[in-house]
């Protein structure tokens, strides 16, 4: 019994509580029901302990007591009854979508094909994303292989380059703290000879320091990465090259190979195998020689290795917890102190970041690859919202076919938040299935989609992809169904039933703007799919200063290298041979550059780089350079090879009025110019012709190139393999068109344009869809209207012309708002080439028209059936 | 049988709540039963035990006036049902059955 005496401090003790934390506490945990009894009988017992034991007493029992209650009994929660309702809510929810979607077909299917393209193209585009993302990314400490680059001041800006000094790995391991491993690695994959026994067989890889398999993670099959490369004798080869030497990988390790790289003749003894690198690897490799062989083998054909002499790449580890940008700067006053010079400048780069973020303009990274990975996700979300704009729009348009169920549901006590989670179920289940036809549609289209971009991406079913569909999926059900649900369920209900609702203007006008966004976005696809293609086919076409055509490249190797002077005259007395000749470049990327040059006039704070390149005679007629000035190499003057020739950017750098029988320094030797070369491209298009300088060096070049006579290639190039097959002991040559060699350089142009294209049409195909949608609702809105008027006496033109004014003028609002914005757009795509298309005005009145007339197709096929039908069937009924 | 079937301290509960008679409620009962048995009861366990046996029917509850004390939180008072009765009934005759079938040589001392 409580005392009754007590009640009169009641309201004192209760003061006390009233921001008591366990009884907050209770009273969010209790279940409704039991919470003001419960609560009695705490605050009599807190009485009762307060004047007996004292309130700081009484709180500490009130709070245990309120811990104690915590349980299951007591705690609110999911009850039975609620659930039941809930359940049955959904399985009513679900019953009615499916209702709906039966009963209205087209409706159903337009937003199917659109939702389930859409997610498809969005799939496709994650799937590529994270490929590009997983490149390079395999390495166990990948996050501590840092590359040196070097950053060299040219005429047209800095360069940023991969190529460091030769003696740069072995003395920053030694001399800078911090750095755990670093080593060499040649620059371009080198195509060699390997002979086993009789046996030939060419292989492209690297020379790398002993410590590479301790570096990157390339798995070894047979052999121990610490030492695989620990002596200079040691090869390892990849399973594949294994497998076609010696026809198993039984009894490989100890083998002996000769190898021959382009003349220079060595051998060594594998001491390892290794697994191919993968597509995820940016480094391709069949075998992998000991570094010394490759300065050995610069020692033979250039000279002592040197701080100036650019040429291999350099990777080091930082060890554990090092920051790269304090170790770059250490890196940078290093060798500065080493060659005494600004330029080259070092500094590092992630090595795993190298893919994707690989562009440096004026020595500041400004993307790569990423742009693409951007681009294409954008794009992804644009497809996306193009097909929830239809759900949003055929929903809503067609509102007032479901006004009355609305009404019902109100009126009987339905929640505004019933509603909407009624219809946004409806979407997020249509998009759940669309996903499942995507998902099928992938699959279908795999294959297709890695030849196009040169990958081998699949569904790889994990924890991650499964997060990523559904969350793609819930959030695109979301969209499609959030504008519909807020929209209708807030209609008033009573005028629901009185039936005076009508489609508001509001909703109308809201409609249009996202009719105008869909043919916005596909029209700026559609002009920027046009210029990519323009961009690309003008790259293929453009005049490079040299004749690309029907020309032929191979490498220098075997007894080519030993003996170039008598295989080029035998080779030039073959049938369909019309020149042939030697050269230090292949045309795609620049070779060797070279800093010590000197001309009277010079101004002494000029520090540039020239190109240098290395022919043998007849190279200049062999691509068909012409001369601006003076003459050619030719053997009918004894003293040639102390002569130069230069290029018109070189020329104008040094302006010279008269340059032919000036002399200029080249690395202290002077040399006479005997002719100006116009500026011919030999690298991509992506750089600026720089200035070069041509001299004859037979033993500096590595390629030889060949000229076909016009007429039957395939012959002539049979009957040369076979000459080249005798000349060289049983090696068939490696032969390569240049144009092909030169497209390869622009195969993500080309990949980009290809695939964009194909969003493109997507974009447009759901677009329309949607359009098709609206008109056929509106025809079949007015279709007693249309009855009317033609019983009046009305002509089907006069009807077709009622009914698609209203789309066409929405579709001419989009036109006024796409072509600016694909202005801009492709112009600053445009800006990253250094010789680029100009945006023709074609181009913007071709894709408007295009996507107009497509538009004004789908409309009119709908609103002529409209027109055509016999107004009976519709009238008859009233 | 099943339907009888209480637990120890749900049993301790319903017979309290017979004591107490027409003042049964959270406070008194447990009170009563820290009394009698010398034991604590937290508020926790005694309510979780009585709506579960309002439930299962054996104890009806009657919200008592809202009075002043207690913050104006009114009294939830509870009385044994039949049913209650008969779960009581029953259990005593079961154990009483079983303290008969004890066998003399079974010594108590």
């Amino acid at each position: 019994m409580p005392c009754p005496e007590l009640s009169t401090c009641n309201e004192i003790l209760l003061k006390e509580l009233k921001n008591f934390v366990p009884l907050l506490l209770f009273r969010w945990f209790c279940r409704k029901e039991y919470h003001r009894d419960i609560e009695g009988d705490l605050l009599e017992l807190y009485e009762l302990n307060a004047t007996e034991r004292g309130s700081a007493k009484a709180k500490w029992t009130l709070t245990r007591e309120v811990l104690l209650l915590f349980r299951s009994g007591i705690v609110k929660g999911a009850k039975k009854r609620q659930q039941l309702n809930t359940t049955d809510m959904v399985k009513h929810t679900i019953k009615f979508s499916f209702r709906s979607y039966m009963r209205y077909k087209s409706s159903f299917f337009i937003n199917l094909i659109g939702l389930s393209t859409g997610l498809a193209c969005s799939f496709l585009i994650y799937l590529w994303v994270q490929d590009e993302k997983r490149i390079d990314h395999f390495h166990e400490q990948g996050e501590r292989i840092y590359q040196v680059l070097t950053n060299e001041d040219t005429p047209s800006g800095i360069y940023t380059g991969e190529a460091t000094p030769h003696l740069l790995a072995d003395a920053l391991v030694e001399e800078i703290p911090g750095l755990s491993r670093s080593i060499s690695f040649s620059p371009l994959p080198n195509e060699l000879i390997f002979t086993l026994e009789d046996q030939k067989m060419r292989a492209s890889g690297h020379f790398a320091s002993p410590d590479f398999f301790e570096m990157f993670t390339y798995p070894l099959v047979q052999g121990n990465p610490a030492t695989v490369l620990s002596d200079k004798a040691n090869i390892t080869i990849s399973e594949q090259l294994a497998m076609k030497l010696f026809n198993g990988l039984d009894n490989v390790l100890g083998q002996t190979l000769k190898w021959n790289l382009q003349g220079f003749e060595s051998q060594g003894t594998i001491t390892g195998i290794f697994q191919k690198p993968g597509n995820n690897s940016t480094h391709q490799f069949d075998y992998l020689i000991h570094f010394e062989q490759f300065e050995d083998l610069v020692r033979t054909y250039v000279g002592e290795l040197t701080w100036e002499t650019l040429q291999p790449f350099t990777y080091v580890m930082l060890e554990e917890g090092q920051n790269p940008e304090t170790l770059s700067q250490q890196i940078r006053d290093f060798i500065q102190k080493k060659t005494g010079n600004d330029s080259p400048d070092l500094f590092l780069a992630s090595f795993e970041n190298r893919y994707l973020y690989g562009k440096y303009q004026n020595g500041e990274q400004t993307g790569g690859r990423i742009e693409y990975v951007r681009i294409f996700i954008i794009i992804a979300a644009f497809i996306l919202v193009v097909a929830c704009i239809n759900f949003m729009n055929l929903s809503t348009a067609r509102a007032s076919r479901r006004l009355k169920e609305i009404g019902v549901k109100k009126a009987i006590g339905a929640g505004r938040r019933s509603l909407i989670f009624q219809f946004l179920s409806e979407s997020v289940l249509l998009s759940l299935i669309s996903t499942l036809l995507a998902i099928v549609l992938v699959n279908a289209v795999l294959p297709g989609f890695n030849r196009i971009t040169g990958k081998s991406v699949f569904l790889h079913w994990d924890l991650q992809l499964i997060m990523v569909l559904s969350g793609i999926t819930l959030l695109t059900g979301l969209m499609a169904g959030s504008y519909p649900a807020l929209m209708l369920s807030a209609m008033p209900s009573v005028e629901i039933l009185k039936g005076k609702m009508r489609n508001s203007l509001k909703a109308a006008m809201a409609r249009k703007g996202l009719v105008i966004f869909q043919f916005t976005v596909s029209v700026v696809l559609i002009v920027s799919v046009t210029v990519i293609y323009k961009q690309v086919e003008y790259v293929q076409s453009k005049n490079l200063g040299y004749n690309k055509e029907a020309l032929v490249s191979f490498p220098k190797e075997g007894r080519v290298a030993s003996e170039l002077d008598l295989f080029l005259n035998q080779a030039r007395a073959l049938p369909g041979v019309q020149h042939i000749s030697a050269i230090s470049n292949n045309m795609t990327r620049s070779a060797t550059t070279i800093g010590q040059l000197n001309w009277e006039g010079k101004s002494p704070d000029m520090d540039v780089l020239f190109q240098f390149i290395a022919l043998e005679y007849g190279m200049l007629e062999t691509l068909g350079v012409e001369m601006v000035a003076g003459r050619s190499f030719s053997k009918d003057f004894a003293t040639d090879d102390t002569k130069v020739i230069i290029n018109q950017t070189a020329l104008a750098l040094m302006e010279m009025e008269t340059p032919i029988g000036e002399f200029m320094d080249v690395s202290g030797q002077k040399m006479e110019i005997i002719g100006v070369t116009q500026d011919f491209h030999f690298e991509s298009l992506h750089e600026v012709v720089d200035p070069a300088i041509m001299v004859i060096l037979p033993q500096w070049t590595y390629n030889v190139m060949m000229r076909l006579q016009p007429g039957n290639h395939r012959e002539t190039l049979e009957s040369f393999s076979a000459f080249f097959k005798e000349f060289n002991d049983g090696l068939s040559p490696d032969l390569k068109f240049v144009d092909d060699s030169y497209n390869a350089l622009y195969k993500s142009e080309q990949q980009v344009s290809v695939l964009s294209r194909y969003f493109a049409g997507f974009a447009i195909l759901i677009s329309c869809l949607g359009l098709l949608g609206l008109v056929a609702f509106t025809a079949e809105r007015k279709r007693k209207e249309i009855s009317i008027r033609k019983v009046l006496g009305c002509g089907v033109g006069r009807i077709m012309y009622m009914l698609s004014t209203d789309f066409i003028s929405t579709l001419i609002y989009a036109m006024i708002v796409a072509l600016p914005v694909s202005y801009f757009i492709t112009k600053s795509w445009l800006d990253g080439f250094e010789y680029r298309i100009n945006l023709q005005w074609w181009f913007f009145a071709g894709a408007g028209g295009l996507v107009l007339l497509i538009a004004w197709f789908t409309v009119s096929l709908q609103v002529f059936r409209a027109a055509r039908v016999n107004p009976v069937m519709n009238l008859k009924d009233d | 049988m099943k339907k009888y079937q209480l637990g120890e301290f749900e049993e301790i509960v319903l017979l309290t709540v017979g004591i107490l008679l027409d003042n049964a409620y959270g406070v008194t009962i447990k009170l009563e039963i820290e009394n009698r048995l010398e034991r604590t009861v937290s508020v926790g366990a005694l309510q979780t035990a009585l709506r579960r046996m309002e439930s299962k029917g054996f104890l009806e509850s009657k919200q008592g006036e809202g009075s002043s004390s207690r913050g104006g939180r009114p009294k939830l008072y509870f009385t044994v049902t039949n049913l209650g009765k008969e779960a009581l009934q029953y259990t005593r005759e079961t154990r009483n059955g079983l303290w008969d079938a004890l066998p003399g040589a079974f010594n108590l001392q």
